[in-house]
């Protein structure tokens, strides 16, 4: 712990030199306008400007490159709450109650909640690498394919019925967005499945093309219809309240807390990033929540913890990647390579061999969170404005970007017809009165759950048992039965209860 | 009269376009490239061919004085982007940077939109990296011939990670098993980053994926190295053995990266690329820039790659059938 501190002394020597601390600020800057930007990916930004750090020293190039990333996160959030419009995956689930919040004139608030949800977020994600990273090779190893496998099934019962409405449509709908997620190449067998001779389904569809189609276009496909032909505005999104009053920070705090907590757990389980926190926070947060009718109408619980969640997950990420060598995702393994290319090798012994590099990032970190804060909190009242925009402006832009987005995923036409094919599928679920959230709840975890079940069974020679033999397996398993015979026990005692009918139905 | 003048008039400017059009074409490929260049790499940023060519493509246009912009195309194992290229417009204005994957999915898969012999012309060779056998140190493995002992011993008991079907790693490990004649079950992991997570959790006590990455966790006591798949050693792990001197004569697969244009790319242009390329990969800085991505730097031109081409397309198809995998 001292040495923590002694570490971080030297890293806030090493970040706070002009020219570290320049880098930092450009990548915190670029990084939170490709967040806000519907149409740039983290990824293909990182990659655009990897030669360019080639020739710089390999602090600044490290903690400028993942100031995009985390700060991307920051902007993440504002189409998500303002437009219903998901560009980054891990604020899909914002959108549930950050939009309704926009359409009751408390955008300015979910934003705001975002902000203080970040800094929490943020906060403990840097604390846990400062602390934990020597340790995380003891946590993460613990976690086999069984224990990822039950972890993931005990999301989807949690989160099957995530969103407002019947149950049963959303347990359906989480098992059609498992179904969407089969589609691709089986890594186990490499064989390919309901590609239907589209070689543009070989590695399956793209996370970004169902979200924005399920909640964007499906959205404005929705309000388009109620467009009134003089022109009148459709949707009604209010500025009235521009700051979280303290009654919304009493709301939104505990949230916050737990959202953070989750978001640090998942980002010590390999492979499980801020997408999978951010849903598994939303989730939980329903779960216990005294009122969850209101989840899905505006409720401040439903931002606060998935936000949190992500930043924490987000500054979490770089553990495995820093002290193992191993990157959680694509971003990092760019960031490995950024780092490869100087001739650093991250490692179990980086953090002794280049202290700079380590301690200089950790310390990044706690700069560029602070910039990005008094860089976002002043533009809440700007984002907002955005709103006045007249709609016949807005949403054609937003679209126009949305298709840039989709596209430059990965240069492919295909993806920004699937987008439109998904927002028109989206508008039917709509009108029918299913919720398109659980799909990607189910699209997300049902591949780590099938990949990871069949890999248990491959080491096991089949035999099933080896579950409940592994004890953090037994455990997720155990919670997952007990979940189901809660659910069951309330829905016998609802059976049982005299059901009282009207007399007016006899008549 | 009028007719005939006319019609010389019109033959005559005819031909004269036509001979303008030739020396514009010329003129232009003694320009090249006057527009941007557009390299596909058939994966998504950030892997090893992704920096590959991003280092490439940043030199190129240094070398041949205009830009050169890397796109990715992924999908399906790279088999997308190569399609892409494989049906570019042949004007030196759309160029491939590929894996090992290029020669390796004609046998691996049913049909590939394109005809590896056919479709590119080859420019260089630009870059090799070996895979590496590791394993747990719990496993007790400190050779190939101790996995080779316990798979004799105890048959079917043993499981490999490997960096996803298909891959180097995977077909490497496959071919042990045919040269050793042992059952080992191949456990596919969605990249080399997990596979090595597997072993270093000893979900599988040995697996195989490409070396660079796996240098830190042995160098920290994490991973024991059991044998390189490269012919001679590799430089940063001197007492590592190569599966040549394991046992196994003439064990050697590589990820290698390649250069190509499509078929029938006008040979100025071709010429131009070429040497620009040899010469870049000469440079010091670049060599060092691209060894410490895990990149041995080979520099061979087209005919290199032509015979790599020629060599592995059959090796990699043969080694597929004959290790029972279903192409798919």
């Amino acid at each position: 712990m001292e040495s923590s501190f002694a570490g971080l002394a030297h890293g806030f020597e090493v970040a706070l030199q002009w020219h570290n601390l320049i880098w930092c600020f450009a990548g915190v800057i670029v990084g939170n306008m490709v967040g806000v930007l519907p149409g740039m990916g983290v990824l293909s930004t990182i990659s655009i400007l990897l030669p360019l750090t080639f020739s710089m020293p390999p602090v600044a190039a490290l903690l400028m490159l993942s100031g995009i990333y985390y700060g991307a996160q920051y902007g993440g959030a504002i189409c998500s709450i303002l437009l219903n419009l998901p560009c980054h995956p891990p604020h899909a689930v914002t959108c549930l109650d950050g939009y309704p919040m926009t359409k009751q004139g408390r955008g300015g608030v979910a934003l705001g909640i975002t902000m203080l949800a970040a800094m929490v977020g943020a906060a403990f994600g840097i604390g846990q690498m400062m602390v934990l990273a020597p340790y995380i090779a003891s946590i993460a190893f613990k976690f086999g394919p069984q224990e990822i496998c039950a972890l993931m099934l005990l999301g989807l019962l949690a989160g099957s019925t995530l969103a407002k409405g019947s149950p049963i449509k959303g347990v359906s709908m989480t098992l059609f967005g498992i179904l969407l997620s089969l589609a691709g190449t089986d890594i186990n067998t490499g064989n390919e499945r309901f590609t239907f001779g589209y070689i543009e389904l070989s590695d399956g569809f793209e996370l970004v093309a169902i979200s924005l189609g399920l909640f964007g276009i499906a959205e404005f496909l929705k309000s388009v219809n109620s467009v009134a032909p003089t022109g009148a505005r459709s949707v009604k999104l209010g500025v009235r309240d521009l700051r979280p009053t303290r009654a919304d920070l009493r709301q939104g705090l505990p949230p916050i807390l737990r959202g953070t907590i989750i978001g640090s757990l998942c980002s010590l389980i390999p492979g499980t990033g801020p997408t999978i926190a951010s849903f598994i926070a939303y989730a939980m947060e329903k779960k216990i929540s005294k009122s969850p009718e209101r989840f899905g109408y505006g409720a401040i619980e439903g931002v606060a913890a998935p936000e949190a969640s992500t930043h924490s997950a987000v500054q979490g990420d770089f553990i495995p990647t820093m002290s193992l060598g191993i990157p959680g995702d694509a971003v990092m393994a760019l960031l490995l390579g950024a780092l490869m290319i100087h001739g650093i090798q991250p490692g179990p012994r980086l953090i002794v061999e280049q202290p700079d590099i380590f301690w200089g990032l950790i310390a990044s970190f706690w700069i560029g969170n602070l910039i990005l804060v008094f860089l976002n909190v002043p533009l809440i009242g700007i984002w907002v404005k955005l709103l006045m925009v007249p709609y016949r402006y807005l949403y054609p832009t937003a679209l126009f970007f949305v298709c840039i987005g989709v596209f430059a995923t990965r240069n492919e036409m295909f993806d920004v017809a699937a987008t439109l094919g998904f927002g028109a599928f989206g508008y039917l679920l709509l009108q029918l009165g299913f919720e398109p959230a659980p799909i990607l709840l189910g699209f997300v975890l049902g591949p780590r759950l099938e990949e990871n079940f069949r890999r248990s069974l491959l080491l096991s020679r089949g035999d099933l048992a080896t579950f409940i033999d592994r004890p953090i397996s037994a455990v997720f398993i155990g919670l997952c039965v007990l979940l189901l015979l809660a659910q069951a026990f309330a829905a016998y005692r609802k059976m049982r209860a005299p059901v009282r009918v009207p007399m007016s139905a006899f008549e | 009269m009028i007719n005939n003048i006319s019609r010389r008039v019109v033959l005559g400017g005819v031909a004269g376009l036509a001979a303008g059009a030739t020396m514009l074409r010329s003129a232009r490929a003694a320009t090249y490239p006057d527009r941007p260049v557009r390299i596909i790499v058939p994966f998504a940023p950030g892997g090893p061919t992704d920096v590959v060519a991003r280092v490439v493509a940043a030199q190129l246009g240094a070398h041949l004085n205009g830009s050169f912009v890397v796109e990715n195309h992924p999908g399906a194992g790279g088999n997308i982007g190569c399609g892409v290229v494989a049906h570019a417009e042949p004007d030196g204005y759309t160029l491939l940077i590929h894996s090992s994957a290029l020669v390796v999915n004609p046998g691996l898969y049913k049909k590939v939109p394109y005809d590896i012999y056919k479709d590119f012309a080859p420019l260089a060779e630009l870059g090799t990296s070996p895979n590496i056998f590791f394993a747990n140190p719990k496993s007790g493995f400190k050779a190939m011939a101790d996995v080779v002992a316990k798979a004799k011993a105890e048959p079917n008991a043993l499981s490999y990670a490997s960096a996803g079907i298909g891959t180097t790693p995977h077909l490497s490990a496959e071919l042990f098993k045919l040269r050793a004649d042992v059952q080992i079950t191949h456990v596919p992991y969605n990249g080399g980053g997990p596979g090595m997570q597997a072993v270093l959790q000893n979900t599988t006590p040995f697996g195989c994926v490409a070396l660079t990455p796996t240098l830190p966790l042995i160098a920290a006591g994490q991973l024991v190295p059991l044998a390189v798949t490269s012919r001679t050693r590799w430089p940063d792990l001197p007492n590592v053995p190569t599966m040549i001197e394991s046992g196994y004569p003439d064990f050697v697969t590589d990820t290698f990266q390649a250069f190509m244009a499509p078929a029938k790319t006008p040979q100025p242009v071709i010429d131009a690329l070429v040497k620009a390329a040899i010469a870049l990969l000469h440079e010091p800085d670049t060599e060092a820039l691209l060894r410490k991505d895990g990149l041995q730097v080979l520099a061979n031109g087209p005919a290199g790659m032509k015979k790599r081409i020629d060599d592995e397309v059959p090796m990699w198809r043969d080694l597929v059938a004959k290790s029972g995998i279903e192409p798919v």
